[in-house]
């Protein structure tokens, strides 16, 4: 029971995103994907989510295709996608809506998830009158609410300080060890990957490709500043830096 | 998480804020007050020494009072009484265009195809004045117990219905597509795209589309009752000159038009920030 690739491709027109990704996540992995911009990382998890059909391949979880109906994935973005029109609560709703949930159920489940992402008193505020990580933790509430197996997360943190992004990243930690949901979490940031993963997943570069698939077995809770954490991240770095092709080669798609 | 606890400096700052704020807002006040001054002054000028055939500032007062209070006796009217049989038109033939064009726009915004569709088709009609459409719409509506209200009634629609048809358009094809997707991952039916995600997105653009179109209406039936009927304030402007001598009456009848379109843009304004609160 897990998250499976098996030789995805896109393609737009001409251009080939990537091709032939094959990854397995396991059922309750934290997987990272990490890789410079333009490898399709973003592209790739709008296919996972079913919001986009690959031009080749097949993602499966759970041995089934995933669609956007069944409600097994949750997304969160990088940009602000809470709606600006609803308060935090109205926000839950829509998912809760549009998951087709017990009505009877909103109340507790609109409380419960808030209290999970310590918002419950902010309620009734609108987006505009939240800060960015705030924003941040209404949109997990929001995903979490409809209690989805799998969970895409486009670089949520990238557009916060260093600060609010550690504290993000610890508490997103300690919510996955509660709840052990799959996780795959896209960020070009080595640092929040080495911090959250389980799973590495390294891409290339034209055309978008997976380069190496690293298993981290840090103990938790772990240290930004260890020995040992700071190995793991050298590491990584290495592995990323012999993808970047050589200089004569930027430019040839 | 102290966002939202201020300490008593912040406050302390934000009072010396408020209290400059204040001044800079009189004195905008008095700045904004000598331009009308100036205007009054200039009219006094014309007026006083005869340069043109206008009655005084003050004149013009008195008769503009008198015609809200006491009517005129040539039309057993009150001002408000004609300006406001202009208005009926005007609210009832916005009202028709904005439910034909915000439904239009939001398919149109949303539905590549239904937009190609319509395109050419808008963009023929579109450049014609609404003013231009006056023959043909008494001609069309002849044959109608009272062709002068449909014909008011259509020309104010043909006016209000393009600033906010495409108004619409573009307030829908600007809603960011990151909610669009974050919609459809939380399994959200297109139906429930369109109706919570595309129309609230695009209801402030919606919005200065109304309050154009009520503006370009308003215009509008100043217009048409030059031409036709024995209501409304186009009308008594109008009637006011073929008389003759009555230049007092045609600008109290101006400063009525005036005042009413202002006050028609500041109610639009008060609704949206009630009906957009997120903003």
């Amino acid at each position: 029971m897990a998250l499976i690739l098996r030789d995805v491709t896109q393609q737009f027109g001409e251009t080939t995103i990537f091709q032939g990704l094959d990854l397995k996540v396991e059922q309750g992995c934290f997987c990272c994907i990490v890789g410079p911009s333009g490898c399709g990382k973003s592209t790739l998890l709008r296919i996972v989510a079913g919001l986009y059909a690959p031009a080749g391949g097949q993602v499966l979880l759970e041995d089934r295709p995933i669609t956007l109906e069944d409600g097994e994935v949750g997304f969160v973005f990088q940009e602000d996608a809470l709606f600006p029109w609803y308060t935090v609560e109205e926000n839950i709703r829509f998912a809760l809506r549009a998951r087709k949930i017990d009505t009877s159920l909103w109340k507790d489940i609109i409380e419960h998830n808030l209290e999970k992402v310590g918002l419950a008193e902010y309620r009734k505020y609108y987006p505009k009158q939240l800060s960015g990580g705030m924003k941040q933790r209404v949109a997990i509430a929001r995903v979490l609410a409809y209690n989805p197996k799998l969970l895409l997360m486009d670089e949520p943190f990238a557009a916060l300080d260093s600060i609010n992004r550690n504290m993000l990243q610890a508490d997103l930690i300690n919510l996955w060890e509660k709840e052990r949901k799959t996780i795959l979490f896209v960020t070009h940031n080595i640092d929040e990957a080495v911090f959250l993963a389980e799973k590495i997943v390294i891409m290339g570069c034209r055309p978008g490709r997976i380069k190496q698939v690293v298993e981290l077995n840090l103990p938790r809770p772990r240290n930004r500043t260890d020995a040992e954490f700071c190995r793991s991240r050298r590491r990584i770095l290495e592995m990323i830096e012999s993808q970047t092709p050589a200089i004569p080669n930027i430019g040839r798609v | 998480m102290g966002l939202f606890n201020y300490t008593p400096a912040d406050r302390a700052t934000g009072r010396t804020v408020q209290i400059h704020r204040f001044r800079m807002l009189t004195g905008d006040r008095v700045f904004r007050l000598l331009s009308v001054a100036s205007l009054v002054l200039i009219w006094q000028i014309i007026a006083g020494l005869r340069l043109l055939e206008l009655p005084s500032p003050v004149e013009t007062c008195r008769v503009f009072v008198d015609l809200i209070v006491n009517g005129d006796p040539l039309y057993n009217k009150t001002l408000p009484q004609i300006v406001w049989a202009s208005l009926l038109i005007v609210i009832k033939a916005c009202m028709l265009s904005f439910i034909v064009a915000v439904p239009l726009g939001v398919l149109m915004g949303a539905v590549e195809k239904l937009r190609r569709y319509f395109d050419s088709t808008i963009e023929m009609i579109r450049p014609i004045p609404p003013l231009a459409w006056i023959p043909l719409a008494y001609v069309l509506f002849a044959n109608t117990g009272s062709p002068t209200e449909y014909v008011q009634i259509f020309v104010v629609f043909i006016g209000a219905l393009f600033p906010v048809l495409l108004n619409t358009i573009h307030g829908i094809s600007m809603v960011n597509r990151i909610h669009i997707e974050a919609a459809r991952t939380m399994g959200a039916s297109p139906r429930q795209v369109l109706l919570r995600v595309m129309l609230p997105g695009a209801l402030p653009a919606i919005f200065s589309g109304i309050r154009v179109g009520f503006g370009v209406g308003w215009m509008c039936i100043v217009a048409a009752e030059f031409v036709g009927g024995k209501l409304g304030i186009g009308y008594y402007i109008w009637s006011s000159y073929s008389i003759g001598g009555r230049t007092a009456e045609i600008i109290s009848g101006m400063v009525a038009i005036g005042i009413v379109g202002s006050l028609i843009n500041r109610i639009i304004l008060s609704a949206e920030k009630r009906l957009v609160p997120w903003r």
